[in-house]
């Protein structure tokens, strides 16, 4: 524990110099035998990269451009494709095994790429889904990514299984992504959060590659809110609010299926959701994702300071004080 | 021709929905279900609509009900091979009830763990893990706890790591992936070059 993994064969793995300026950002998400890095910063651009974590193999892929590294090979330097942002962030997000959505500062859009793991790694754009259209002047800034975790190892149900214990059920697959923006003018505005729904996204890419307007597919597939409060990942949910427990459920395909089948009256409708423009906004931005919101007073979890949860444990976590310093304790770990 | 004309032009008419469900009705129920069990969540709920045969067949079927209510909540189960489905079904419906009236049950009464400069907590696959923020330049650290191997209301066992190796910078980030037994720290350090 804490050692080499037994399947690497290079534990430290050395990027392209970047920078060494201050102000560098980086996020880093695990698919399969691969590491997806995006690193960035408000003075060189961005960068993403793709790492084989069991070979050390580092291939930048950014826009359409690609810049392979082997263990063989010496660092080179790698001028940035004039895709990339200058100055601001690139985020990359992976929606699914074989998609992935790149988010730059100031493109106010989602380039949906396809992730080709066989050809050697790379994106390939498919498309661009426009964001709510801002007023002439206004820029966003991606400031974070939430989903929930999901396994992406090929042999999770068998591992899981032979370490004895059952958890009932694991998420297959991601449900919704949680995107925070800040817009600025001459001023700061927000936080908004743009929550996607992921099947509804996937079925808005269209087979030509080309930009998909806002109104085509936004308003139908996404939750747009403007909130301070932290917006985090509980299974195929969202928690919304605390000290009460307020989880927030986006289920398009249940919604179907409960409609269709006639049975639940009360199950979540579509009801559109306004956000007025505050002067970022070319107009109010209307959205209809379904969801619902269920609230608890739950005395046990009134003292945490935060909750962490997946599909099966709902965890509080509380701040104690303990001689000089504060230490947390994982408080109240409920099985559902 | 543009793609989107073919992709319009290429569905299937009403009255070749009718012909195609119907020849489906000839098969026998035992491939029918081998065979609507392939379909997307959308399309099962789809061919219900337009069918009472099949849509009887879907909900007098517990394995399908079990397939169907599992695409819909994006899951995948870990239960034993032999597990039957009707059990499997009632499970993952109790599952869906819990969520829906956030009703959960109290496993285990509060404990604390005393480690020093605790900076956030994940949780992935049943596995509670910890980082902690261990000041400029000293080694990482960090810890799980399974909480599916745990007793009911029984003291967690922690296991606490610490990477010698790795100094902790303030732009380090780690990432874990438990369905790897993966732990990935990504750090920056300052780059000097001597250029004459």
């Amino acid at each position: 524990m804490g050692a080499p993994h037994p399947l690497s064969t290079r534990h430290i793995v050395s990027l392209l110099p970047f920078s060494a300026t201050l102000g560098r950002s980086q996020r880093t998400e695990v698919l399969g035998d691969h590491i997806l890095i995006s690193i960035w910063n408000y003075t060189c651009g961005a960068v993403v990269y793709l790492v084989l974590w069991k070979t050390g193999t580092v291939t930048l892929v950014s826009g359409f451009s690609k810049f392979v590294l082997n263990s063989h090979e010496s660092l080179k330097l790698c001028r940035l494709p004039a895709v990339t942002p200058r100055n601001g962030r690139l985020m990359a997000v992976s929606i699914n095994s074989s998609l992935v959505s790149v988010i730059a500062d100031g493109d106010n859009r989602l380039e949906i790429c396809k992730l080709d793991l066989d050809s050697g790694p790379r994106l390939q754009t498919l498309c661009f889904l426009e964001l709510p259209p801002l007023t002439p002047g206004t820029s966003n800034i991606l400031s974070r990514a939430d989903k929930e975790w999901v396994p992406t190892s090929k042999s999770y149900m068998r591992t899981r299984s032979s370490w004895g214990y059952h958890l009932p059920f694991y998420s297959s697959t991601i449900g919704t992504i949680a995107l925070r923006f800040n817009y600025q003018r001459s001023w700061m505005v927000g936080p908004y959060v743009l929550i996607i729904s992921v099947a509804a996204l996937i079925s808005a890419i269209p087979t030509d590659a080309r930009n998909v307007p806002w109104e085509d597919w936004g308003p139908s597939s996404t939750h747009l809110v403007k909130t301070t409060a932290r917006v985090m990942p509980a299974g195929a949910f969202w928690t919304t609010g605390h000290p009460s427990l307020v989880v927030r459920q986006y289920d398009l395909q249940h919604t179907a299926y409960t409609q269709s089948m006639a049975g639940d009256e009360s199950s979540l409708q579509p009801r559109p959701h306004i956000v007025d423009s505050e002067e970022i906004f070319q107009y109010d931005i209307k959205t209809h994702l379904p969801y619902r919101d269920v609230m608890r007073e739950n005395k046990d979890l009134r003292d945490s300071g935060s909750i962490v949860a997946d599909r099966e444990w709902v965890v509080g976590v509380t701040s104690l004080v303990r001689g000089f310093f504060c230490p947390h304790s994982w408080e109240i770990p409920m099985r559902v | 021709m543009a793609s989107s004309q073919f992709k319009y032009e290429d569905k299937p008419k009403p009255e070749n929905q009718v012909a195609a469900t119907r020849s489906l009705l000839y098969l026998s129920t035992e491939v029918l279900v081998e065979i609507l069990a392939y379909l997307p969540a959308a399309d099962m709920v789809t061919v219900q609509r337009i069918c009472h045969t099949i849509r009887n067949i879907v909900a007098g079927t517990a394995y399908l009900q079990y397939i169907l209510h599992a695409k819909i909540n994006g899951v995948d189960n870990l239960l034993p091979r032999d597990f039957p489905y009707s059990e499997c079904l009632k499970l993952l419906r109790c599952h869906e009830r819990s969520w829906h009236d956030l009703q959960f049950n109290l496993f285990a009464e509060p404990h604390s763990i005393c480690v020093q400069n605790l900076r956030f907590f994940t949780l992935q696959g049943g596995y509670l893990i910890y980082q902690c923020r261990p000041g400029w330049g000293r080694s990482l650290q960090y810890g799980y706890t399974d909480l599916c191997s745990a007793d009911w209301n029984k003291e967690r066992r922690w296991v606490h790591i610490t990477i010698g190796e790795i100094q902790y910078l303030k732009s380090t980030t780690i990432k874990f992936a438990v369905d790897h037994d993966l732990v990935m720290t990504a750090r920056f350090c300052v780059l000097f070059r001597f250029l004459l």
